[in-house]
Parts: C-alpha cells; sequence; structure tokens
C-alpha cells in the first residue's frame, strides 16, 4: 500500500509537470490508456538512455582514437631521444663514469624536440622508461633513473599520491617503485593504511621499495589475508629489490596469527634459503589448518631438513591426504636414501593415484641411489603399480 | 634478432649496429624461419626471446638444430623468466648462452664477442 | 456495464499479464545495465596499473592445464595448436584430446610435432570411454603438449572428461580447439582466482565472432565485424549476453553460465561435482551449477567471476540450416537442464543463483517462447476480428 501511495504521488507530480511543459502534447498523452501511457513514458526513457549511452561511447571511442595517434606520433620520438641519453649515450661508451655523466644536453633535446609540459607527453615518457627498466640494467639504467629526475618526472608521480582515484594513486606507487625514486615516509606511510584494499596492499609492497625504514613492519599488523596475487607481486617487489635488508622470517613463521602470511613467509624462506627457519618450521607442523602443514612439510623438503624425516615418517599414517602427498614429496626433494622402502612401500601399497605417483616420483629423484630398487619394482609389480612406475619413470612425461 | 617485445628489438639493433654488427629482426619464430631460409648470406648468431606468437624461441632453436644448415648457428636466449625448467630445457636445445631480462646491454655485447669470437665449423 | 464474457476476460488478463511480462524485463535489463556498468568499471579500475607480466615470471604463479578436444579438425588443427601452445604463460600444458576422429587428424598432429605413444598412467576419476593411447613428443620445444586419443563418446563432454582425468595441474581451460584465444587468455582469466579472498571455482570471459576476422594461421590478426547479416546478428547478441548479462550475475555472484568455449575451472570441484554431463545438450551451464551445488551442499564459500574483456573467438553459423540446428540444440539443453536442476526454483539454499539467476532463467528464457507464439496468435486473432483498439 505504502508502495502504491508513492507511486501515485509520483505519478501525479510527473502529469503535472508534463502538462506545465506542453498542455497539447499532455491532453495527447491523457486521452491514452494508463497502460498506454506507462509503455510510452518507459520507451522514452529507454529511448534516451540508448543514445546518450551511445554518444558516450562514441565520444570516448573517439577521444581514444585521438590519444592512440597522438602517442604512436610521439613514441618514436621519445624512445630516441632516451636511447641516446641512456644506452647509446656518447658519455658512457666513451668510458666515462656514471656518476660523472652530466644529461643536461638530453634534457634540453627532450624540450626542444617535445611538448614537454604537457601532462599526456611526460605520461608517455614515464611509461617508456617503466618499458626500458624491465628490459635493462645497469649503466644505462643508473642514467635512465637520473633522466627520471632531471626531468622532472618524479613531480608526476608524487602529485599521483594525492589523486582523487585510488588507481591513480596506486599508479604513481609504481612508477616510483620501479624507477627506484626515494620517498619520504609521510607521503607513503598514509596509504599503508588506507581503507581501500588495493591501496592498502600496494603501498605497503611499495613501501619495501622506497623506504628506508623497517620494509617489512606491516608484516606484524597484518591482520586480513593476503591473497595469492598479493604473494606474487610482494615477492617480485622482494626479490628485485637491491640492498634490501632481509630479516628472519621465522619471526613471522613463529608468531603470526595470519595463516596467509605464514605461508608467504615459507616461501621466501626457501627464496632466501634461510637454514636458521627450520627449527620454526618444524614447529609449524602442529598446526590444525592442514594445507599450511602440507605446505610447511613442502618447505623443509625444499631447505633439505633432512634430520625432520625419520619424525614425518612416524605421523605419516595419522595424515590427510595432501598431508601424506606432502611428506612423500619431502622424501623426493631431499632424497637422503634413508626412506627408500618406506616410498616403496607407499608405492606399492596405496590405492590411492597421487599417494602411488608421488612415492613414484619420489624414488627417482634419488638417481643412481634407487636404480637397482625401480628395476626390482618394475619386474616384481603389476597393475597401477607398474603403470604409473612406467609413467613417471618417461623422461616425455614430466608432469 | 628474435623477439615481440618492439622495443628490445629496436634498441638491442641500434646498440649492436653501433659496435659494427648488422642485425636484422623478426617479431616470432616462424618469421624468423623465413628470413633465415630466404637469407643470401648465411647468419652467424641468433639471439631469441622464449615466449612469442605462432612458434616459441624454444621451437626455433629445435628446429634450426636439426637442420643440416643452420645447426652449427650459436643461439642466445634472452628470456624473461629464468626459472630452472626453462635454463635446463634451453640448454638441453643446445643454445650456447641464456640471458635473463633485465640484461646489461654490456654483458650482452660481451657474450656475442665471445660467441663470435669463438672458431666457426666450416659447413660449406 | 456489459457483461464481459469468460473468453474476454481471460484475455484481458493475458494481456495484463504479458504487460506487466515486458515491463519486468525491461526493469530487469535496466538493473542489468547498472550491475554491469558497476561491474566493468570496478574491473578496468582494479587492473588499470596491473603488470599481468609478473604473473609469467613468478615462481608462485599456478600451473594451468589447457584442454581441447578435437573431432575431424584436420583442416586447421595444426595451425590452432600451435595458437594454444604459444600462449603467453609460463607453466601450462597443452591437452589435445583426439575424440576418434575419422579424418587425418591424429595422423597430422603425429607428424607435426614428432609424437610418440608413451606409457602413460591415465587416472581415471571421471568415468569417459576408453582411452586408447597417449602421445607425447621427442622435441623438447613441445614437452608441454599430450595427446589423447580415445574412442568417440558421442558427445563434447566426454572429451573435456578424458582430458581433465589426463592433466595434472589444480586448473584446467576448457576450448574448443577451433575456437582462437588471444594471447593473454590464461593471464587475465587466472588472475581472479588469485586476488579474490573467496574461493573462485570459475571465470569465464567475452566470447566474440570470428567471421569475417584475419585469420593467419590460427593467430587473430584483426578484427573485424561479421559481414553476413547472421553472424552479425549474432555478434551483437554475444555482446549484449556476455557483457550486458554476464557481468551483472557476476557482480551478485548468480553467474550459472561459463561458457564451453572458454572457461577455467579448479580442477578439484569440477570432478567433485563429477564433470561434465555426457548426455547433456547444454553441459556448459550444466556444470556450473553442479559446482554450485556441490560449493553449496556442502557449505563452502565460493564466486563465479568473470572478465568482461573479449579473449576467444569463435565460429559463427552463417546459414539459416546450421544455426537452426544450433539454437534446436540449445533450446533442448535448456529444457533439460531446468528440467535437472528445478530443485534450484527459489530455493535460498542455493544463494543467488537459486532465488534470482534460474528463476531468471525459469521465467525469461523457457518461458519465452511460449509467451511470444500465443502472444502472436493472439495478435492475429484480433487483427482478423477487428478488435485491436
Amino acid at each position: 500500500m505504502y508502495l502504491l501511495n508513492i507511486f501515485e504521488t509520483w505519478w501525479n507530480e510527473f502529469n503535472n509537470s508534463f502538462y506545465n511543459f506542453s498542455p497539447t502534447l499532455y491532453n495527447n498523452f491523457a486521452s491514452f490508456p494508463f497502460f498506454i501511457q506507462l509503455s510510452i513514458l518507459f520507451i522514452a526513457i529507454a529511448f534516451f538512455t540508448t543514445v546518450v549511452t551511445y554518444l558516450r561511447l562514441a565520444i570516448r571511442r573517439a577521444v581514444g582514437y585521438y590519444k592512440e595517434l597522438r602517442k604512436q606520433q610521439y613514441t618514436p620520438i621519445i624512445e630516441q631521444l632516451i636511447s641516446d641519453a641512456t644506452i647509446m649515450n656518447e658519455e658512457l661508451h666513451s668510458g666515462m663514469q656514471v656518476e660523472d655523466i652530466k644529461l643536461d644536453k638530453h634534457v634540453v633535446a627532450f624540450e626542444k624536440e617535445l611538448p614537454i609540459k604537457r601532462k599526456y607527453i611526460r605520461q608517455i615518457v614515464i611509461d617508456d622508461m617503466m618499458h626500458y627498466k624491465k628490459i635493462f640494467f645497469g649503466d644505462a639504467v643508473l642514467l635512465l633513473k637520473q633522466l627520471f629526475i632531471d626531468l622532472n618526472l618524479q613531480k608526476d608521480a608524487l602529485a599521483k599520491l594525492h589523486a582523487f582515484n585510488w588507481e591513480r594513486r596506486v599508479k604513481g606507487l609504481r612508477e616510483l617503485a620501479r624507477m627506484e625514486v626515494t620517498v619520504q615516509d609521510v607521503n607513503i606511510l598514509p596509504l599503508t593504511n588506507s581503507r581501500n584494499y588495493f591501496l592498502r596492499m600496494q603501498a605497503r609492497s611499495c613501501y619495501i621499495r622506497i623506504s628506508k625504514n623497517e620494509p617489512f613492519k606491516f608484516f606484524d599488523i597484518l591482520k586480513e589475508p593476503l591473497t595469492k596475487w598479493d604473494q606474487i607481486d610482494l615477492f617480485e617487489i622482494i626479490s628485485t629489490t637491491p640492498n634490501l635488508n632481509i630479516p628472519n622470517f621465522s619471526r613471522w613463521i613463529n608468531y603470526s596469527a595470519n595463516n596467509s602470511l605464514v605461508s608467504f613467509c615459507l616461501k621466501l624462506a626457501v627464496y632466501f634459503n634461510q637454514q636458521d627457519a627450520i627449527p620454526s618450521i618444524i614447529e609449524l607442523l602442529k598446526t590444525k589448518d592442514h594445507n599450511l602443514r602440507a605446505e610447511a612439510i613442502i618447505t623443509l623438503g625444499q631447505l633439505q631438513a633432512d634430520e625432520v624425516e625419520d619424525m614425518l615418517c612416524d605421523m605419516y599414517n595419522n595424515e590427510p591426504q595432501i598431508c601424506q602427498v606432502a611428506i612423500l614429496k619431502m622424501l623426493g626433494l631431499t632424497a637422503s636414501k634413508k626412506h627408500t622402502d618406506f616410498l616403496a612401500k607407499q608405492l606399492q601399497y596405496s590405492s590411492e593415484y597421487d599417494i602411488k605417483l608421488t612415492a613414484a616420483r619420489s624414488l627417482i629423484a634419488h638417481n643412481e641411489a634407487t636404480k637397482n630398487l625401480l628395476d626390482d619394482l618394475m619386474q616384481h609389480t603389476s597393475g597401477l603399480t607398474q603403470a604409473i612406475l612406467k609413467h613417471s619413470l618417461n623422461p616425455l612425461i614430466k608432469y | 634478432m628474435v623477439d615481440d617485445d618492439d622495443l628490445m628489438l629496436k634498441i638491442a639493433t641500434k646498440f649492436l649496429q653501433k659496435e659494427g654488427y648488422d642485425v636484422i629482426v623478426a617479431g616470432n619464430g616462424r618469421d624468423a624461419m623465413k628470413i633465415i631460409h630466404e637469407a643470401s648470406v648465411p647468419f652467424e648468431l641468433i639471439i631469441s626471446d622464449v615466449i612469442m606468437p605462432y612458434s616459441s624461441g624454444f621451437e626455433l632453436v629445435s628446429t634450426l638444430k636439426k637442420h643440416s644448415l643452420y645447426c652449427n648457428i650459436p643461439v642466445i636466449i634472452i628470456s624473461s623468466s629464468g626459472n630452472e625448467t626453462i635454463v635446463k630445457e634451453a640448454y638441453q636445445l643446445g643454445v650456447d648462452d641464456f640471458l635473463k631480462k633485465p640484461i646489461m646491454p654490456q654483458e650482452l655485447l660481451v657474450r656475442v664477442k665471445k660467441i663470435l669470437s669463438r672458431p666457426q665449423v666450416n659447413i660449406s | 456495464m456489459e457483461e464481459k464474457g469468460f473468453w474476454e476476460r481471460l484475455q484481458e488478463i493475458y494481456e495484463a499479464f504479458v504487460f506487466v511480462y515486458g515491463f519486468v524485463l525491461l526493469i530487469i535489463y535496466g538493473l542489468f545495465a547498472m550491475l554491469s556498468s558497476s561491474s566493468i568499471r570496478k574491473f578496468l579500475r582494479k587492473n588499470s596499473y596491473v603488470d599481468y607480466n609478473e604473473i609469467i615470471d613468478s615462481p608462485l604463479a599456478p600451473n594451468i592445464s589447457v584442454i581441447a578436444p578435437a573431432f575431424n579438425e584436420g583442416v586447421t588443427i595444426i595451425g590452432n595448436v600451435r595458437s594454444l601452445l604459444t600462449l603467453r604463460y609460463s607453466k601450462f600444458e597443452v591437452i589435445i584430446v583426439n575424440d576418434g576422429s575419422t579424418d587425418d587428424t591424429l595422423e597430422k598432429l603425429i607428424k607435426e610435432f614428432s609424437l610418440i605413444k608413451v606409457d602413460f598412467a591415465y587416472n581415471e576419476r571421471i568415468r569417459t570411454e576408453p582411452i586408447k593411447s597417449v602421445f607425447k613428443s621427442t622435441d623438447s620445444a613441445f614437452n608441454n603438449l599430450v595427446v589423447v586419443d580415445k574412442e568417440n563418446g558421442g558427445s563434447k563432454a566426454d572429451a573435456s572428461n578424458a582430458g581433465i582425468n589426463a592433466s595434472a595441474y589444480p586448473y584446467y581451460l576448457c576450448t574448443d580447439v577451433d575456437c582462437i584465444l588471444a594471447k593473454d587468455t590464461l593471464l587475465k582469466l587466472i588472475k581472479p582466482f588469485l586476488d579474490k579472498e573467496r574461493r573462485v571455482i570459475a571465470t569465464g570471459a567475452t566470447l566474440r565472432i570470428v567471421n569475417s576476422c584475419k585469420i593467419d594461421q590460427g593467430e587473430l590478426v584483426e578484427v573485424i565485424p561479421p559481414k553476413k547479416l547472421l553472424p552479425r546478428f549474432q555478434e551483437l547478441e554475444y555482446v549484449r549476453s556476455f557483457v550486458l548479462g554476464r557481468m551483472a550475475w557476476s557482480r551478485i555472484n548468480g553467474l550459472l553460465i561459463v561458457s564451453g568455449g572458454l572457461g577455467l575451472f579448479d580442477k578439484e570441484v569440477a570432478i567433485r561435482a563429477g564433470g561434465y554431463d555426457h548426455k547433456s545438450f547444454a553441459e556448459d551451464i550444466d556444470m556450473i551449477t553442479r559446482m554450485r551445488e556441490y560449493m553449496y551442499d556442502n557449505k563452502l564459500d565460493h564466486v563465479v567471476e568473470y572478465i568482461p574483456d573479449s579473449e576467444c573467438w569463435t565460429e559463427g553459423p552463417s546459414t539459416l540450416k546450421v544455426y537452426s540446428r544450433q539454437r534446436t540444440r540449445w533450446g533442448k539443453g535448456l529444457i533439460q537442464y531446468m528440467f535437472n536442476h528445478r530443485k534450484f526454483f527459489f530455493n535460498p539454499r542455493y544463494g543467488r543463483a537459486g532465488l534470482l539467476t534460474y528463476p531468471y532463467f525459469f521465467f525469461f528464457e523457457w518461458l519465452a517462447p511460449f509467451i511470444e507464439f500465443f502472444g502472436i496468435l493472439l495478435y492475429i486473432y484480433l487483427i482478423s476480428t477487428n478488435k485491436i483498439n
């Protein structure tokens, strides 16, 4: 009833304004039955929104096309100018030290050949420089970074940090991080606590590269789950930042209640081969989360912690399948030859395909040490076991 | 030089040309094979990326190594992915060197010079 | 006041019903437009700064199996397989399932990629027709190619299941071997699985019509809208249905379709849901619905995601004969699907898919032809009896 009242009031309002707009049209309109009136109204709305949408799309297309043309026009010039200042720099080729090279004449060239004061030109230059940085490193890139600052492009990036749209702020952060510009904490710390999840994560990950103070501080306060994508992004920054002070990740493996962070730290511990994280990882085996436990087991294998193999074999029978597969995989990673019989037993007597396959692969990973055992198994087994052995032994089947 | 990244091709070409080398480019493995077939003068070195449309870098290397005329042309792979499996595979296919992007231009030059200064096997 | 006859009464009621029906549909489309544009805007903002190449280089990136069933595709098989092998991604395998082809599909593959038979331990987690053999390449440049040769199962579903059984990785992409995929398909489709906190069980992307596009050995060179009228209508229909409809559904986590031409799935959930149904004419909708059913029944939180980018180009029927066959099959598939999953109807146990999506399909997809047909009949009757106002 309430809705009906609202509709009635609105309908009367509409009729009144239509009448005020044009009495003749309104009289025509009012002569139609109610259903037709409603239909005409909705057709008008639909028609209007369609036309507006088409116009917007057409305008957007036209603008995009024009921008693309503009970009194509200036890109070759920009690429030439950047090359001349960096990779093809005369002074660099003549053997001068990078620190002594001045880029003034190149900056002048930029100002002469491009409308460098225009924002869109500067953005194209920044994008090109970021592309350069992905392809090259070394002295040429040191010059590139110098050029970035001499052209005052870091101002554009910093300005983005205060933009209205969060994705522009993220873009600014990434530009600063990619070009390795040091940024004052006051500019970036507020962003690391932003309410917007994406901005927050990007700020934290860029903080690692562009701040000099305690880059991994936010690991301590991270309460929300770290998505796989964030891990990929963080991993890329951590593994490519020069001179980064790498902490001992066992700190968080031990004490963090955030399982996704613990999982990420396990991967980092492997990447940086942190042998002293092994005791914490062994402690982690007590966790109730199966997936995390399985990951910890595999990490121990990747760190070659063969001292823990006996314990793992003892707990094998009480573990869910995912952890059993992890234990078998771990034995293959360490290839310590101490548990080949155990592996052979699992291969022969388990009825699960995944278990058999992992056991077979781990046996094969021992190379020469298990050659005789494998030949023996091949001759004396049949059915699925033998099929899996043949499958795993075939060098063409890698997975 | 084979790569689907235009900027890489442009810059590396200019850089190598400045050092006195003659560089021909291709955007993917298939075009590269075509150019190699149709070339009047045999190529002395091939620098290739891995992931490219039509025909990957590895397929290019594999085809070259099987061909009696081209199996001795040295190959340098430049890839943005440097994981163990790809590196192992590259060497198994018979490449002469592997570089992971980002590369140091000087480093590329040094390796090119090293490979080209090796005594060439006469294939005619 | 005249006594209104029974038929006239009925006619009035029917007319009012049709009016309300059309009205509601219009409002729903308006809602779709709003939801979809908000969803697309969100997607664009989130991805405006993303460097997809980070996934290629990362050791943390997941492995993906690409499964493409093939039946009598001898003419274009080599180009298409090459196109799949050169997708931009670092850790993936391409599984071509030769579904009992009677032409030279298999011979061509064996010759081109130097394939030999291998002793493959086939893990039949989903029941399929028997596998004859599995082939791998002796050329290590193609070491991620697997060709499974099997007896024809009468449907693509059976071949897809065989591909799932032979796959080694936790995610699989299901496509037709004659579909042309964009090079960054794997990168774009895997991202939703990685950047959401909630578990994603499937992602889909937009399909387009390839009829007049420039193709070079299985690679898309230039996108040109179809020149003939019939495929042109289909292109428009695809854009409307994918970008308008599916983006809107995915915004409210009610998506029940991920097209068979392109979809990335969580393999474990797909297997637990029973794999593809070879008796179904619409195995793609059926699959997603059963995956959702499995997740809801086990009270596991999940989403089905959708990205608006055009990633797959497929051939659209250009003659009325082929077109009507396709639509008849889709129609049969819909009827079969509605019956098989009738427990979704307004069932809150199945979340928004049950409360909104399934009823929408029922009223505005399944019921629509009946209403239109009777409407036309009624209109003819009204014209012939001079009853139009």
